[in-house]
């Protein structure tokens, strides 16, 4: 990998944390460099993964919060 | 035209003056990450479930107080509360979940390989639930800093506050996470797709 973006850089800048010079630094060297373009698609692909495995809790658990809420309601 | 949808601080505010919809809302919108990332760290969907409701039972009762700080993010005010229920959680049954944090720990060993021979296309439902299988093997606190940073929405600077480490070791953490699940996924042949 090139030594001007680490793999902690990618990472930040998958997560939109980075401050605006190192951003440009890695856009620069994604666009640049096949390897680690192959491997931040990688990153953008496992990050949508993350995002479809999310689970539901069960409906009776929300409706029990919402009358908690009710119950306890100071008005 | 264009529909905007209301703030999470305005739900909020409506729900601190009486409104409870405001608050049926919030839930609705953040439940399946809030559960999700309670989920994968205590894998037992009753214990979760039961953290889940005693997260937003906190929730409701720390805003009526009045100690909400308008500024921070309410999703990942929520999943810290959620993070230090499941740690309690652990604490009280004098068992905290292993942390590997090394590069040596391999978790591909643990995970059940694909056979050869099984059809080329898989499923959703199929991918899904052994990603999530994926992240539940991860270590403890490669996992925490996925869940913090990826539902969370959490910067590296807060998720090491909240963990007590540099950002760069939440950020080592999470790139050892990714590089694992990366590994993982190729090695089980699954698809991925940035489309």
């Amino acid at each position: 990998m090139n030594t001007i973006c680490t793999l902690n850089d990618l990472i930040a800048y998958l997560y939109n944390d980075t401050q605006l010079l190192k951003t440009v630094e890695i856009q620069k060297t994604i666009d640049n460099n096949e390897e680690v373009a192959e491997l931040y698609q990688d990153m953008i692909a496992i990050s949508k993964v993350l995002d479809q495995s999310l689970i539901t809790p069960s409906r009776c658990i929300s409706e029990s919060i919402m009358h908690y809420a009710r119950l306890t309601a100071p008005f | 035209m264009c529909k905007q949808q209301i703030s999470d601080n305005e739900l909020v505010a409506l729900f601190i003056k009486g409104d409870e919809n405001a608050l049926q809302k919030l839930i609705i919108r953040h439940e399946k990450k809030v559960y999700t990332s309670i989920y994968l760290l205590v894998k037992d969907s009753d214990l979760a479930n039961d953290i889940f409701q005693d997260t937003f039972i906190k929730v409701i009762n720390t805003l009526r107080n009045g100690n909400y700080n308008e500024e921070g993010k309410f999703l990942s005010w929520v999943l810290r509360i959620a993070h230090n229920l499941t740690i309690d959680y652990f604490r009280g049954q004098k068992r905290m979940p292993m942390a590997y944090d090394t590069e040596e720990y391999s978790i591909f060993d643990t995970l059940p390989l694909m056979d050869s021979n099984i059809e080329d296309r898989i499923i959703n439902k199929q991918i899904q639930s052994q990603v999530r299988q994926l992240i539940e093997e991860l270590p403890f606190d490669q996992k925490e800093v996925v869940i913090m940073r990826h539902y969370g929405n959490m910067s590296f600077k807060e998720i090491a506050e909240a963990t007590n480490v540099s950002i760069n070791t939440s950020l080592g953490r999470m790139r050892y996470a990714i590089i694992n699940l990366r590994k993982i996924i190729q090695d089980n042949r699954l698809q991925l797709s940035a489309d």
